[in-house]
């Protein structure tokens, strides 16, 4: 589940460290508006291809939910000068590794291979964002229909608790609003798509001025510089894309929904709006997520897991994004557990925290394990190729780490105070109850209030 | 995401990055670029001493970041635990943290993250592991906490009863995930209850647990003389007086018998078992049998045979089952080699309208693997695909301090991947022909599925495949 696996991945590499980090790097555009960054490591003989294509699931039409990851699948299948499942064998063989993601925002596109197979990366990349329609068929897409059906059906229906995000999403943001569908989609809307979809969605959007080109590893710039020019320049520009600018209202009134599963524990589910990436109080967010689930310390671990013993398992994050953010609590229930005792309990610990602000050594902890996990993250090229181009479409600015990091180190924790107070405590919320059949009885239903 | 990742080792090779500098003026090419010379890649071997008590230690410095990762590897994995308490080795090493050296659990989990460093607990079959990682201006504290947790564990009552009801909750709701259920089925199908590879945790083993048993299973197996400290990252030798002082007074209390793993059973025939798991969107597919032990002479064959049927994304289960059909996500297979023959197993996750059609497939593929030669271009790639990817495969300290660790649980020379790339390449479509016959034995397989029997039953007996079963999900989760 992509989604998942980005705002865990976002948790665990949230960028810090000493107080000169930086990710060094060349900036160049070519004539047709393409970014291209470079970030050279000669640490070891590998280099990372990494490109951000700014669209995502946020940039689609209601009646086309699910479309731009579709469309990722797509990008795999070849492209003009690369016949059907040469784009794998040809990696492969050099000893690379692929993949690629959608989020709401963008969807990003990578390669991992041996310094001397840069070049085949960045031409597999070149071709598929020139030459993508040439080879296009019905039988391409049909079969990624099935595939990525496949994937929602793997990812979301047959796992336990797998349709939360999707009920979620729907409740935290109005109809018709981009952020209310997951990326996977749904079914109905993933037959409906269609091969004019996908010329006029790669038009649009697959141009080469609204994508960034990371190159990071074992490379020298200027041979980049020059294969970029030549792999890419002749890519005619598109149109221009203007990022998303909607209004995200705030959510209205606080709502339960229950929800029947084939499980066998029950879960409780909160979600608040929170704040875009980078925007201010995002990072207060950030330490407050931790400070109450990140370790058997933590507020909510150590009442619940810890001390009362009626929770399985617990977890805060806060997932930000282009437009708005969201902050989630996920925990699941010992058997036969009645919801709303979590629920109540995970509101006196809010409002402990909203009272009295955190112990200056519990933000310590916290600050000091981001930063650890800031210096591990620069160990991997495509971990650094991939912050580079958050970094980019975030903030305009690919190093961005200093000022990253700083956001952290300068946080007090009444600024965790604030937080729990002006976005958890005092806002409305969706709680969802993820129960056993039959067992609507458990569910939390707004007693805790 | 494109496509889940496939359980494969890898590894491999090269050298020189001298691609072909290109001006502007060119035109754009409608062939792919040609490779240059893959880049070499060294990996230098650790430095090994050894403390008086018996307490092996690696040291292999690398990178110029301040981090380091220590993992402490033990030889005691799942296949000690004793018949009726399986688990207790996985249970053993999740308590280590829970008290220990005088500080309980909540102390320790404080102190570890004042450090900003993380610890990490865990055991597999053969092995168990505590791992940390931490800046390198953390180590020495860190490394003595860490070393509580391994000398020192208290177990406390309290403590004990809490995880342990975590564990027992646990399985209780294991039954929720058709992935699980089909992985205990399989296990235990193939294995049997005989066999410490067949035999499942259970509630009922769980609740056996208590301090005794986990400080007889630690003193058992928790010894230097069986054990080995690995550091990797910004450390070197010098730092050995230091771990001398912290790991020195480990008592030394000699060798362990340790418990040999027998045989698996033999398979005459294929056999189908069916878990129903009513209203499934899909179907979970296990096939494959008892495989090979990590120490086989075939290892390097076996690893290109996995890349081609079921290890990458080209291989013939992915490329037919998911490119060609449509039917699922992801198809693969892997051998999981421990120090007894693990299994051999290719699995999937199909819709359910099409689980018949999948098997039949799936069949397809592990016969044709047998029955006709790999073309040299498809070999070719395969063995690339594993030689060429050790240097992104031992990008980071924790990586190569995972790589070390095997090497010693292994028993494998601590030079083992001087000569990696060479063997992976040595390998000829005759090799993977004949492990293929050897070790792929579709006419002698258990296949498991779970999934909507009521939508399925029908279309599994119609199989000239073998015979159907009706198993219950209690037996296998419980």
């Amino acid at each position: 589940m992509m989604r998942i696996a980005i705002l865990m991945g976002l948790l665990a590499a949230a960028p810090l460290a000493a107080q000169d980090v930086s990710l060094p790097h060349t900036l160049f555009t070519l004539p047709n508006g393409l970014t291209v960054i470079v970030h050279e490591d000669d640490s070891a003989p590998i280099a990372a291809v990494n490109v951000w294509y700014h669209v995502g699931s946020g940039y689609e039409e209601p009646g086309r939910t699910g479309f731009a990851h579709l469309f990722e699948h797509i990008m795999f299948e070849g492209s003009g000068n690369v016949p059907e499942g040469e784009f794998d064998r040809l990696l492969e063989g050099a000893g690379g590794v692929n993949n690629g993601s959608t989020s709401p925002d963008r969807t990003n596109y990578y390669e991992m291979v041996p310094a001397n197979a840069v070049e085949l990366a960045l031409w597999l990349e070149a071709d598929r964002m020139g030459n993508l329609l040439e080879t296009m068929t019905q039988q391409k897409l049909d079969i990624q229909r099935e595939v990525v059906k496949n994937e929602r059906r793997q990812s979301y229906e047959n796992r336990p608790y797998g349709m939360y995000f999707e009920t979620v999403f729907a409740a935290l943001y109005p109809q018709g609003h981009p952020y209310s569908w997951s990326t996977i989609g749904s079914m109905e809307d993933l037959s409906a798509a269609s091969l004019d979809d996908v010329e006029s969605f790669f038009r649009r959007y697959y141009s080469p001025n609204n994508a960034a080109l990371v190159v990071a590893g074992d490379v020298d710039t200027e041979e980049i510089r020059r294969i970029a020019a030549r792999f890419f320049g002749w890519i005619p520009r598109g149109d221009e894309v203007r990022k998303p600018d909607l209004p995200v209202p705030a959510i209205p009134e606080t709502r339960y929904i229950t929800l029947e599963d084939r499980v066998t524990l029950p879960q409780l589910n909160l979600a608040w709006r929170a704040e875009p990436f980078y925007a201010e109080n995002d990072a207060a967010l950030d330490a407050l997520a931790q400070i109450l689930s990140t370790g058997k310390n933590s507020r909510l671990f150590r009442r619940l897991i810890y001390d009362e013993q009626i929770a399985q398992d617990v977890l805060a994050f806060n997932n930000s994004q282009l437009l708005s953010g969201d902050f989630f609590i996920r925990i699941t229930g010992r058997e036969d557990l009645d919801l709303n005792r979590l629920e109540t309990a995970v509101l006196e610990e809010i409002r402990r925290i909203a009272e009295t602000p955190p112990a200056p050594a519990e933000l310590e902890r916290v600050i000091n394990g981001i930063e650890t996990n800031f210096v591990s993250s620069l160990e991997r090229a495509l971990g650094k190729a991939d912050q580079l181009n958050q970094y980019y479409y975030y903030t305009g600015e690919p190093d961005f780490a200093a000022e990253d990091l700083a956001r952290y180190r300068s946080l007090t924790p009444a600024d965790v105070q604030a937080a729990a107070r002006d976005y958890l405590l005092n806002e409305s919320r969706i709680v969802i109850s993820i129960v056993p059949q039959g067992r609507t009885e458990l569910a939390a239903e707004g007693v805790g209030r | 995401m494109k496509h889940t990742i496939w359980f494969l080792l890898a590894t491999a090779l090269a050298a020189g990055c001298a691609s072909t500098a290109t001006v502007p003026a060119e035109p754009y090419p409608t062939a792919p670029p040609s490779l240059g010379p893959a880049p070499s890649f060294e990996m230098a071997d650790p430095i090994e001493r050894t403390l008086s008590n018996g307490l092996t230690v690696l040291y292999l410095s690398r990178g110029e970041l301040p981090l380091v990762q220590a993992v402490l590897v033990t030889r005691a994995g799942a296949m000690d635990d004793p018949a009726d308490l399986t688990g207790l080795a996985a249970f053993t090493a999740d308590m280590l943290d829970e008290g220990a050296g005088g500080r309980d659990a909540l102390e320790l989990a404080a102190a570890i993250e004042q450090l900003g460093a993380t610890l990490g607990v865990g055991a597999g079959w053969d092995a168990s592991q505590i791992s940390l990682q931490v800046l390198r201006d953390e180590l020495p504290e860190a490394l003595a906490i860490m070393a509580d947790v391994v000398m020192r564990p208290d177990f406390p009552e309290a403590e004990l009863t809490r995880v342990r009801d975590e564990r027992l909750t646990e399985l209780a709701s294991a039954r929720d995930d058709a992935a699980t259920i089909a992985g205990n089925a399989f296990a235990s199908l193939v294995y049997g209850s005989d066999h410490p590879y067949g035999r499942l945790s259970t509630q009922e083993s769980a609740r056996r647990f208590d301090r005794q048993t986990l400080r007889d299973f630690h003193s058992r197996y928790y010894r230097p003389g069986t054990s080995t400290l690995v550091l990797v990252g910004a450390i070197d030798s010098s730092m050995h007086p230091q771990v001398e002082r912290i790991f020195g007074n480990w008592p030394a209390t000699g060798s362990v018998t340790t418990s040999s793993v027998p045989a698996p059973p033999e398979t005459a025939s294929t056999r189908i078992f069916l878990v129903d798991k009513p209203g499934a969107a899909q179907s979970e597919i296990r096939i494959g049998h008892p495989g090979v032990a990590r120490d086989t002479p075939d290892y390097y064959a076996l690893q290109v045979l996995n890349t081609l049927l079921g290890g990458s994304f080209t291989s013939r289960l992915n490329q037919n089952l998911r490119e060609t059909h449509g039917y699922t996500y992801g198809a693969g297979s892997g051998f999981g080699m421990r120090l007894g023959e693990g299994p051999f197993s290719a699995s999937a996750a199909v819709v359910t309208a099409k689980t018949d059609s999948s098997v039949i497939e799936f069949f397809r593929e592990l016969n044709r693997i047998r029955d006709e030669v790999v073309p040299a271009d498809e070999l070719e790639r395969a063995k690339q695909y594993v030689a060429l990817r050790l240097p992104q495969q031992m990008e980071t300290t924790g990586q190569v301090a995972a790589r070390l660790a095997d090497l010693v649980t292994y028993d494998l020379p601590l030079d083992y991947y001087g000569d990696y790339v060479q063997r992976v390449m040595a390998v000829t479509a005759a090799d993977v022909q004949r492990v293929a016959r050897r070790y792929v034995r579709p006419g002698r397989s258990v296949v498991v599925v779970v999934g909507d029997r009521q939508q399925i039953e029908p279309g599994l007996r119609a199989l000239p495949i073998g015979t159907v079963e009706i198993r219950d999900v209690e037996e296998f989760v419980r």
